[in-house]
């Protein structure tokens, strides 16, 4: 993997490595603009099935971030429901959350796949005024993709962050998260933009010592 | 609803990973087809997806499936909805890192080109191609964005009708298409997507985004051919519900 330091500057910067453009667009990234959206399951994890290394990627983007003046937002999605497969689905309290992963600064529910439905986050993005997104955590292909779509349209400018996401294809279907990113880089990154956990956190390194 | 208005009833159909519509059948009265962005500027020459450098063979692919399910479909008597992406002709309404993308692919949204400016409200390149264009009576929903429920009332509308299942085609399959079915899905409607009345820009991305919905049992609803929907319409029967 390599690691790219942001492009210079004493204010801001952006992932040059980032596919299909260098991310964020503007080019004067700020922590203090830029919010992380983890998305976690029912039980406020990364999913059943995230290996240490994504839980230890997505906590590392969230405290470094925080440090720096960026903001951390833990939404917990709800699966799929249908009466007949799935007549009752239980949620856990911020409280019960465990295993405890990282410090957010807001803790949310989503009513469904998408961070955006039925929750806070667009007011409390607005409200923190974030306009730069990272988003990773609780299923690539499902809550991810659809916080990342959710986001663009309402004019964020994302970053999806794939090796800090699990993926909900099953058995390992990596067919299907190396699509994931296909799509959002599509018509000139239709979405936003895709780097790896270590080429934000050096956007980040580039940030502290500018 | 007015119980002594007959209603048209058609019988679960084959689809992927479960029979449509997972509560038995549906009906006339509770369905709406939803058929997405089919304009000039996906799928006709001179248009945004062409002005890209994209196949345009590949978003025109389900046009005639889509053709046939539109007929079927206004016979049975369901709703019809169409969408069209474009935005305000001083782009009030566009993101700046839309704008900013479309420019850096050589298709900037509000340039002028063969269909007039791209992504423009009111430009021929934003009007829906003939072959499925809107009939008087047919609700169209106006998008600034990628998934329809987003800034617009299609919420609303769907639910004024007393609409309940939603069956999707359209353009392209991985953008448009599918941000709305999980917006849809999140929403509580029962959704299916005719696998041959859509297509993308590119070919592995139309077929991962088929596989995506059949993940999970159906985390987004279900997939099948238009010809076991076509099969399911013929089989409609008229019933009058007391």
């Amino acid at each position: 993997m390599t690691m790219t330091r942001g492009t210079t500057g004493s204010k801001g910067g952006a992932i040059a490595s980032a596919t299909p453009y260098p991310w964020p667009y503007h080019g004067s990234f700020q922590p203090g603009q830029c919010a992380l959206v983890a998305c976690l399951d029912p039980l406020w994890r990364v999913g059943a099935n995230a290996s240490q290394e994504i839980d230890s990627r997505l906590s590392a983007m969230a405290q470094q971030l925080r440090q720096q003046g960026g903001f951390v937002v833990a939404v917990t999605l709800l699966p799929p429901r249908r009466p007949d497969i799935d007549p009752s689905r239980g949620r856990t309290a911020p409280s019960e959350r465990r295993p405890y992963l990282f410090e957010s600064d807001v803790a949310l529910h989503a009513g469904g796949t998408s961070a955006f439905f039925g929750s806070e986050l667009d007011q409390t993005l607005r409200r923190a005024h974030r306009r730069d997104l990272v988003v990773a955590g609780w299923g690539l292909e499902g809550p991810v993709h659809s916080t990342l779509r959710d986001a663009n349209d309402r004019g964020y400018e994302c970053l999806l962050v794939a090796d800090a996401s699990t993926s909900l294809a099953s058995g390992g279907d990596q067919g299907l998260a190396s699509s994931a990113c296909s799509m959002v880089r599509f018509s000139g990154g239709i979405f936003g933009a895709v780097a790896s956990t270590a080429e934000f956190l050096a956007l980040l390194d580039n940030e502290e010592v500018s | 609803m007015n119980s002594t208005t007959p209603d048209n009833v058609a019988p679960q159909l084959d689809a992927r990973p479960y029979a449509w519509p997972y509560d038995g059948e549906f009906s006339a009265k509770s369905t709406a087809l939803i058929l997405i962005d089919w304009q000039v500027d996906f799928c006709g020459p001179g248009g945004y997806v062409d002005r890209m450098g994209y196949d345009l063979s590949l978003t025109r692919k389900g046009l005639e499936p889509t053709k046939n399910v539109l007929e079927a479909f206004r016979s049975f008597g369901g709703t019809v909805v169409h969408t069209r992406e474009g935005h305000r002709p001083d782009l009030v309404d566009c993101p700046p890192n839309k704008l900013w993308r479309s420019q850096q692919i050589g298709a900037g949204i509000g340039d002028p080109g063969p269909t007039g400016r791209i992504l423009v409200r009111g430009e021929p390149g934003w009007e829906i191609v003939p072959e499925v264009a809107p009939i008087d009576g047919e609700i169209i929903i106006d998008k600034p964005g990628k998934g329809a429920f987003y800034a617009t009332d299609l919420d609303l509308v769907l639910r004024l009708a007393g609409i309940t299942h939603v069956v999707f085609t359209g353009i392209t399959t991985d953008v448009c298409v599918h941000t709305t079915m999980r917006d849809a899905n999140d929403r509580g409607y029962e959704c299916l997507l005719l696998s041959d009345c859509t297509g993308a820009t590119d070919v592995g991305n139309y077929e991962a985004a088929l596989k995506m919905v059949t993940m999970q049992g159906g985390v987004f609803g279900s997939i099948a051919p238009s010809e076991a929907f076509l099969n399911a319409l013929s089989q409609a029967k008229t019933s009058v519900t007391s």
